[in-house]
């Protein structure tokens, strides 16, 4: 969560000689980060973000500790001062609390409430005013200023209601589904159940606890008397109202952090004090304060050894001390307002390192034994096949491995065979492909001025195994606007440099590869071929095949016809007549005519037997 | 009489190769090697000799006939080869050769992986569609921890698992962390994974599936200084040798300490920019990693200790100087614009 307040503001919580510029370098590199510093007419904003676990530092009063121990680090004195937590001030004595309270303490471990009667609502003065807004609080009046005054100093949401609106009891308890609140910004909620709600004697609900106040029991301009209410609430709670509802009150973000349940009774102390200067009014009642379970203190001892060894810098312990108390770590206990986050000795590795300064660690690579056992990949392989396509001249291209309904019907594969996706953000990303075509192709049509465009793309479909994970298939895919020809040539050339027979599923615009398989028999130097002192003949002959002839098997028919065939390529192509050129080649003699004559007959013969081939010219 | 007739041999030879055309060769020819020519008038004089000297001069007489005779022989041939162009033109554009385009996301994986290798790091590959418990639990988060908000996880519309939870596309790499103590077992590890996340976001910075490289390093007395090590030996292989890593505080669930990475702006070298503010650039997280996640690889806590990093390979990019592309959805569009910058 980002925190904004002004420099004049943390000056009530710390004393120091170190100017805003310098308070935001050296928060930024020991604790939160600033995200910006900006100056208005004699003031400075500060915008912070302080991480989930940072509860603590949700206040002005918590970035002030911060500060008060890591700038003296970087040679700046800094003091905290009007630190809530060392108790001044007493509980005011009076009548017992006016309403009846029922509580749950599953949902609110900590409940305390104080009258505040003959209050005037008005504006706030001059300085509650520009702080709020300053922190980008917008200033209503002097009573509902207050709850967010401390909220913002203390970190403590608090929460004021109208007393006279509420009849006689407050019952905290769980809601039930469907019940309804309107809220003080006029939205009437429908609950879902298992919120933390106030209803009040005439069987209302008056306050959506830790979330939003109710419209029916609020501050308005003629409140005469306050209820001012300060709780810590169960976070779960919490956190599943405010996601449920959207409402994403800094009041729920900070509750569903668990706040420090200590804080409480300082805070709501430090409100009446408030009240008596801002609004006339006093106390009108004793503090009603259910706690039944106080937060026992956790202990923990600094871990040296373990600090020394992560830290690779030998502290001092002297140092390590000062650095813990000045963070409130005093006689081996955790402070209150770290219960949540302080567990385990590397919590308080990271809060000496980061204090010490990370920039002040050196910086070295590891010098152990390296490891070798590796997994069952070719990633250099893959990449020489990208590059090599490259180099033929294709484009490699990402496309999305989810996709529309449309494109998932074009794949072959039934559109409920896909895995589908629960809560896609579009409709064009809600299946898991299983084939690379459709989206291909649609690259393709989405470029019609570039005719004789090739892409192609290394990635993974999905298809779905029940039980189990999918199956994350490796493949390749060609796909281009050029010729079948063109696209079988590059298909050629790349089995022919991977040493292995073409294996490819084949269309006119696209040849998809299934990786897995040719990565492990790929072969980057093929057996060696003894150099023959024997020359080759080559010789064309020419055949015309009829209509709808796989070239495929023709080839392989000739090439199988004699072992002297060393290769067959296809030369030309005229209409129905098809030009083979056949090397012949031998190791152990020079070849003539008449080695070739019958092999050459032979040829024909079955040329002619199994595809109906007429040999052009004679033999 | 030797010296006469190298004399002749050197004449000869050096007219010879000053011979502008066939005619002049032929004339020399004759000269030297006709029937009246200046080797045959030598050979005249042999018979005055004394016998020695008969065969010394008759031996190097024949010697210079062959050598004027081949020279003539090659002489011809230089001046019968392809005739030089009175004139051509060296500005002319060449031949159009295909010129294909590999894809930056490609080339950058290529440039992490070779820079990790070469510090003994093992490049792996994990599912892109996993269970909840290695995305997040085993990650020290727990399913309704608000920490999964950073996160906007994408769920496939699948039943649940009964140990596993929820079948979810991987937010980030890090879901390869546990896979990876489960694969090697027993330390050391140093392990970079590469891979496709996705996200439900997509804007100018932001695309829903996006790559991440992720390095984890777990071993005995592995610290701090070591993952600072790493970094600062990253950032000046992959940015520049100047570029330096600073590392602040921050929060994970699976590291402690948690941090956050900047380098050196490369825009403008540290001193401040429009484009960095500071003069550092934030770049991704790092930490060490948590006992908790540890355990969960069945890893030892209390003998050995890791850290981590994981960034997006986009967001590496953009930081390369010359590289600033306004709008990283290009990177995953069939935009020919674009990818045949490339």
């Amino acid at each position: 969560m980002n925190l904004s307040f002004s420099h004049s503001w943390l000056k009530d919580f710390l004393t120091t000689n170190a100017n805003p510029e310098q308070i935001a370098n050296c928060l930024s590199l020991c604790g939160p980060s600033v995200e910006s510093l900006t100056k208005v007419s004699h003031d400075y904003i500060y915008e912070i973000e302080v991480t989930t676990n940072r509860v603590d530092c949700l206040s002005v009063m918590g970035i002030a500790r911060e500060l008060a121990v890591i700038l003296p680090q970087f040679g700046f004195s800094a003091r905290l001062k009007n630190d809530l937590y060392q108790p001044s001030g007493s509980l005011p004595v009076g009548k017992s609390f006016p309403l009846k309270v029922i509580v749950n303490h599953q949902l609110c471990p900590r409940f305390t409430a104080v009258v505040i009667k003959n209050v005037t609502v008005k504006p706030s003065p001059k300085n509650i005013q520009s702080r709020l807004e300053l922190s980008g609080i917008r200033s209503l009046n002097n009573v509902i200023d207050i709850s967010n005054y401390l909220m913002r100093a203390y970190g403590q949401p608090v929460h004021v209601f109208d007393l006279d609106k509420i009849k006689s009891k407050m019952i905290l308890r769980s809601s039930k589904p469907k019940e309804t609140i309107t809220t003080l910004d006029g939205k009437t909620h429908i609950l879902p159940g298992n919120d933390i709600v106030i209803e009040d004697g005439s069987a209302r609900l008056i306050d959506l606890c830790g979330i939003m106040g109710g419209l029916n029991s609020s501050i308005d301009h003629q409140t005469k008397n306050v209820l001012l209410f300060v709780q810590t609430y169960n976070p779960a709670n919490i956190r599943q109202t405010s996601m449920k509802l959207t409402q994403r009150t800094e009041a729920a973000v900070i509750f569903e952090k668990s706040p420090d349940p200590e804080l409480v009774m300082p805070v709501i102390l430090q409100g009446i004090e408030i009240f008596k200067k801002s609004t006339g009014g006093e106390p009108g009642s004793q503090i009603i304060d259910i706690y039944p379970n106080p937060t026992k203190p956790k202990l923990i001892f600094p871990p040296l050894q373990l600090i020394k060894e992560r830290l690779g810098v030998d502290i001092p312990a002297e140092k390590v001390k000062k650095i813990l108390s000045g963070l409130g770590f005093v006689n081996n206990k955790v402070p209150s307002w770290r219960n949540n986050d302080i567990a385990i000795p590397e919590d308080l590795v990271e809060e000496v390192a980061r204090i010490y300064g990370y920039h002040n660690l050196p910086s070295r690579l590891m010098a152990g034994p390296i490891p070798t056992n590796y997994p069952d990949e070719k990633f250099d392989l893959e990449y020489q096949i990208k590059t090599l396509l490259v180099g033929l001249g294709l484009t490699e291209i990402y496309t999305n491995s989810l996709i529309s309904e449309s494109l998932a019907k074009q794949s072959g594969f039934k559109l409920t065979d896909h895995l589908k996706i629960k809560n896609a953000l579009s409709q064009d990303w809600l299946y898991l492909r299983r084939s690379l075509i459709p989206s291909h192709l649609q690259a393709l049509a989405n470029n019609p001025q570039a005719k004789k465009l090739t892409f192609f793309e290394i990635t993974h479909t999905y298809h779905p195994q029940p039980g189990q994970l999918p199956q994350e298939k490796l493949e390749l895919i060609i796909s281009t606007k050029d010729s079948y020809f063109h696209l079988k040539g590059i298909v050629d050339t790349l089995f022919t440099k991977l040493h292995l027979p073409v294996s490819a599923s084949l269309t006119p615009a696209t040849a998809v590869i299934d990786l897995k398989p040719i990565l492990k028999t790929a072969r980057l130097y093929p057996q060696y071929q003894p150099l023959s002192s024997h020359p080759s003949i080559i010789e064309d002959l020419t055949f015309t095949l009829p209509e709808k002839t796989y070239l495929g098997p023709v080839i392989n028919t000739i090439k199988s016809t004699h072992r002297l065939i060393k290769s067959v390529k296809l030369s030309k192509i005229y209409q129905q007549n098809y030009t083979f050129a056949i090397t012949y080649q031998t190791m152990s003699k020079d070849l003539s005519a008449t080695n070739i004559a019958p092999i050459r007959k032979t040829i024909v013969s079955l040329l002619k037997t199994k595809f109906k081939a007429k040999l052009v010219g004679k033999l | 009489m030797e010296d006469k007739v190298l004399n002749l041999k050197n004449q000869a030879l050096a007219l010879i190769n000053e011979a502008e055309d066939k005619k002049e060769l032929e004339r020399l020819r004759i000269q030297y090697l006709g029937r009246k020519g200046e080797i045959n008038q030598i050979l005249t004089t042999i018979p005055q000799l004394k016998p020695d000297a008969k065969v010394q001069v008759g031996r190097l007489v024949n010697d210079v006939k062959i050598a004027i005779e081949q020279s003539l022989t090659a002489r011809t041939k230089q001046l019968s080869a392809a005739p030089a162009l009175a004139w051509f033109d060296p500005t002319a554009p060449g031949q159009s050769l295909p010129l294909g385009h590999l894809h930056l996301i490609s080339q950058a994986i290529q440039e992490i992986s070779q820079i990790f290798a070469h510090i003994g790091f093992t490049r792996v590959r994990y599912p892109e569609v996993d269970w909840d418990w290695y995305v997040f639990e085993a990650l020290n988060m727990p399913e309704d921890h608000p920490a999964r908000d950073e996160w906007e996880t994408i769920f496939l519309d699948v039943s649940r698992h009964p140990r596993m939870g929820q079948m979810v596309l991987t937010t980030h790499t890090s879901n390869g962390q546990v896979r990876e103590m489960e694969r090697v077992k027993k330390p050391p590890i140093r392990m970079l994974n590469i891979g496709k996340c996705y996200r439900r976001q997509q804007d100018s910075t932001h695309t829903v599936m996006f790559h991440q490289f992720e390095g984890l390093v777990i071993d005995q007395g592995i610290n701090i200084p070591h993952l600072k090590g790493t970094l600062d030996y990253f950032g000046s292989q992959f940015f520049g040798p100047k570029i330096k890593s600073r590392i602040r505080p921050f929060h994970f669930q699976f590291t402690e300490p948690s941090f956050e990475v900047d380098f050196t702006c490369t825009a403008c070298q540290g001193k401040g920019c429009r484009f960095c503010k500071s003069g550092w650039v934030e770049v991704g997280g790092a930490g060490m990693v948590h006992p908790n996640v540890l355990k969960a690889g069945k890893i030892d806590p209390k003998v050995y200790s890791g850290f981590a990093f994981g960034w997006g390979v986009e967001r590496v990019l953009r930081l390369k100087p010359g590289l600033n592309i306004d709008d990283i959805r290009l990177l995953y569009s069939d935009n020919l614009e674009f990818l045949n910058q490339f």
